[in-house]
């Protein structure tokens, strides 16, 4: 797996927002607003509660006004236009008020076990602006400034997994809702977008109580929840390599399901011809201010324009169709016309792969122990295994060690810094597995290879962690990144986009090569909607009705 | 005494071990035996701050075993209790078959604890340790303790045994341990601290890697 492959990644019908939304539909849960009060200015506070079969969840919003040159994505804000937390339970008073001394400091405050998530979301300001005055003035808001932008708010951070005193994820995992990853964060996330496009109809009505309207319900659908994402996200999928591994593993192992099929019957066809349709207009849609991905969704454009409809009807017509398609996207392609394609491929086959699911969690202290009975001889092996050619690199070459990954004073959060540039070597975190693990084959060189492993880490303390990571991926394929992590012209981005994947991101845009900001939820049904919606198809783009 | 998550204990712990000097994987090492000690209700952080502040950047190949084989020393040092931990884990198949490893010194024997609970879950149905008057038995999913609570916190014992036993009673359950002293947390906080890198505004502006507007 390399880096550049795992920049042009697309969500699938794997990825954590769609599994969160079929679960929901599937379970009919039921979702209630019971707390929703606020002023014109959107200061005041919201309680939607998600009742599931087994346990309920209240997402507890409060809405701030903050001054304009407080607003800022970064992680190193201090005021945000809204915060919220997800609680375990129905929220009562007592809650709320506790919460409402913590939640609005984010990183400054703390809460408990029975809370699991908090995060916080500022507007887009133009955007939010101009949709309370038209509907205040009783009008619909400009279509074209509404696709522009996608969204209302952009969430900045949601926290989850223990993060300030908040519940273990250890603790919450056994509940089926949350077996698969992320599902706290997505569900947090998705009362959210409730609760952005509610607050902007109430402002809308506390303006003008006379003339205010609703926004219509297809624009409503048609906004998600932006979200701006940093450096602290791109170390995770390093440090998770069990996860990364069942991720990709869960994706693979449902493509050469669908591969292996011998036929495609006509509504399978039906299907994907639709939704190749839909992808054209989300790509036509899709807007970064970026260059580089500019030129890659333009490249995307091109690849929907040469799969055209018939050309698609033709590729599934023969003998094993599907990896006929696969095949000729793999030729005729760029990455991203790919990804989308195999993404495509997984749409009509649910009943075939949606069970993998269940299989995309990992206990990364499963993998913990180290195995000090092995040999020498057979530690050199695996790492030949694992890391390849990799090992032979010249890792004192100045452009492949380039760079290093460390954490600041300021914010406790990591940054990419330069090597020759500034004296960061002390604070190095371990985020370079190709370089350290040449550096433990030098070091295996001069040893007896009949020798057990225990041994050499007693002499060699600085090696234990990359014997730790390769003996995971011995079992594991996928757990370690095939590239190197420090490289003069390695992406960030590329990270965070292959994990923004993954969770179900849509319209990628790259802010440098190391922030991004995505759309979240766009085009899903609203939890009222939710019984009476399709759960599934969602993120394709619906054409315009004229409704 | 404030509410920790066991995921910040664990990751605090591992920061903290780091910034005295361990090597990473050392430090995950601590920050798994401090989470797995507060699991079952006893105060790793307390230990590790001590530990790390008697060891505060001594070479780790001083702290531990020099060889497998025999008694377990460490040259002029006490043994440290995480490397002799994480040693006795790398052999888990020896001691599954059978093997009773025997210390020299060790510091904080407590913090072993956590490393013998692991080996029950790698092949033995329990391992007995067994320091001074100190005898305790580790499970997989809890532990057992023999005598008397208050010297299971010794500072350093002259020596320690680990050995596999065949049969166990049930730990009871206990619950895990969030509350830790403001006082213990910063200390440890303090080493933690060490792995962070001052910034300078070059590296704040480059490393974030803002270029645009993030306000619009």
């Amino acid at each position: 797996m390399k880096l550049a492959a795992m920049g042009a990644s697309h969500a699938t019908r794997l990825s954590f927002m769609r599994i969160l939304l079929r679960r929901l539909k599937s379970e009919n849960w039921r979702f209630e607003r019971k707390i929703f009060d606020f002023d014109k200015k959107g200061v005041g506070t919201a309680v939607y509660v998600a009742h599931g079969p087994q346990h309920a969840y209240s997402l507890v919003c409060f809405g701030h006004d903050l001054p304009p040159e407080m607003r800022s994505d970064r992680v190193i804000a201090t005021a945000w236009d809204a915060t919220f937390c997800l609680h375990d339970g129905i929220a009562d008073q007592q809650t709320i008020e506790r919460l409402r001394q913590n939640i609005p400091l984010q990183e400054a405050g703390r809460v408990l076990s029975s809370e699991l998530s908090v995060s916080r979301a500022n507007r887009s300001v133009r955007l939010f602006d101009h949709v309370v005055e038209r509907l205040a003035m009783g009008q619909q808001p400009d279509i074209a400034r509404l696709t522009e932008t996608g969204y209302l708010m952009r969430t900045t951070a949601v926290y989850g997994s223990g993060k300030l005193g908040a519940a273990d994820r250890e603790t919450i995992h056994e509940r089926a809702e949350f077996s698969a990853p992320f599902q706290v964060e997505m569900l947090s996330v998705y009362l959210t977008r409730a609760f952005i496009l509610d607050l902007v109809e109430a402002m809308a009505r506390k303006r003008s109580p006379d003339t205010a309207v609703r926004l219509q319900p297809h624009l409503r659908r048609s906004l998600g929840v932006g979200n701006s994402t940093g450096l602290g996200m791109a170390p995770f999928l390093i440090n998770h390599p069990a996860l990364l591994n069942n991720w990709i593993a869960a994706r693979e192992e449902a493509l050469a399901r669908v591969r292996n099929l011998d036929t495609a019957t006509p509504q399978q066809i039906g299907l994907f011809v639709e939704l190749l349709q839909r992808s054209r207009l989300n790509a036509a849609n899709w807007r970064s201010s970026d260059g580089r991905q500019t030129r890659h969704i333009a490249e995307l454009n091109e690849d929907l324009a040469r799969l055209d409809d018939a050309t698609a009807r033709h590729l599934l017509s023969g003998a094993l169709p599907w990896n006929a398609l696969y095949q000729w996207a793999a030729t005729k392609l760029s990455a991203e016309g790919r990804e989308l394609v195999a993404a495509l491929l997984l749409e009509p086959h649910g009943e075939l792969v949606d069970d993998l699911a269940a299989n995309m969690s990992a206990d990364e202290t499963a993998g913990f122990r180290i195995d000090g009975a092995i040999t020498i001889g057979r530690m050199r092996e695996i790492l030949e295994n694992v890391h390849g050619e990799l090992l032979d690199q010249d890792w004192s070459a100045p452009e492949a060690n380039a760079r290093l990954w460390y954490y600041s004073e300021e914010k406790l959060e990591p940054r990419l810094g330069e090597r020759e540039e500034e004296p960061l070597d002390a604070y190095e975190q371990p985020l370079a597995p190709a370089r350290d693990a040449a550096h433990l084959a030098r070091d295996l060189e001069g040893e007896d290879g009949a020798m057990p492993l225990a041994g050499f880490l007693l002499k060699h303390p600085q090696h234990r962690h990359t014997v730790r990571r390769t003996q995971i991926a011995t079992s594991l394929p996928y757990a370690e990144i095939r590239d190197n992590t420090i490289a003069a012209d390695m992406l960030p981005v590329d990270l965070l986009r292959c994990k923004l994947a993954f969770f179900g991101a849509q319209q990628f845009d790259p802010r440098s090569d190391r922030w991004i900001r995505i759309n979240m939820f766009k085009g899903a049904p609203f939890p009222d909607e939710l019984h009476q919606a399709d759960a599934d198809f969602w993120p394709y783009a619906v054409p315009e009705t004229g409704k | 005494m404030t509410h920790w998550s066991l995921n910040e204990i664990e990751a605090t712990s591992k920061r903290a071990a780091r910034g005295a000097g361990r090597s990473w994987g050392m430090a995950e090492e601590a920050g798994k035996a401090v989470r797995s000690l507060h699991e079952t209700g006893l105060p790793g952080v307390k230990l590790l701050a001590a530990l790390l502040h008697e060891t505060d950047n001594l070479a780790e190949t001083t702290l531990a075993p020099t060889r497998l084989t025999g008694v377990w020393q460490a040259g002029n040092n006490s043994l440290c209790p995480i490397a002799t931990g994480a040693t006795l884990c790398d052999i888990a198949a020896e001691i599954a078959a059978g093997r009773e490893v025997t210390t020299g010194p060790v510091t904080w024997p407590l913090l072993v604890l956590p490393f013998a609970r692991a080996l029950a879950g790698m092949g033995a149905t329990a391992i007995r340790l067994r320091w001074a008057d100190v005898s305790v038995d580790a499970l997989r999913d809890g532990v057992l303790l023999n005598s008397d609570f208050d010297a299971l916190f010794a500072a350093r014992a002259e020596s320690l045994t680990c050995r596999r036993i065949e049969t166990c009673a049930r730990a009871s359950a206990v619950q895990p341990l969030h509350n830790v002293a403001a006082d213990d947390w910063e200390r440890l906080n303090a080493f933690a601290f060490r792995t962070f890198a001052p910034e300078s505004e070059a590296s704040r502006r480059k490393g974030a890697g803002s270029s645009l507007p993030d306000n619009d």
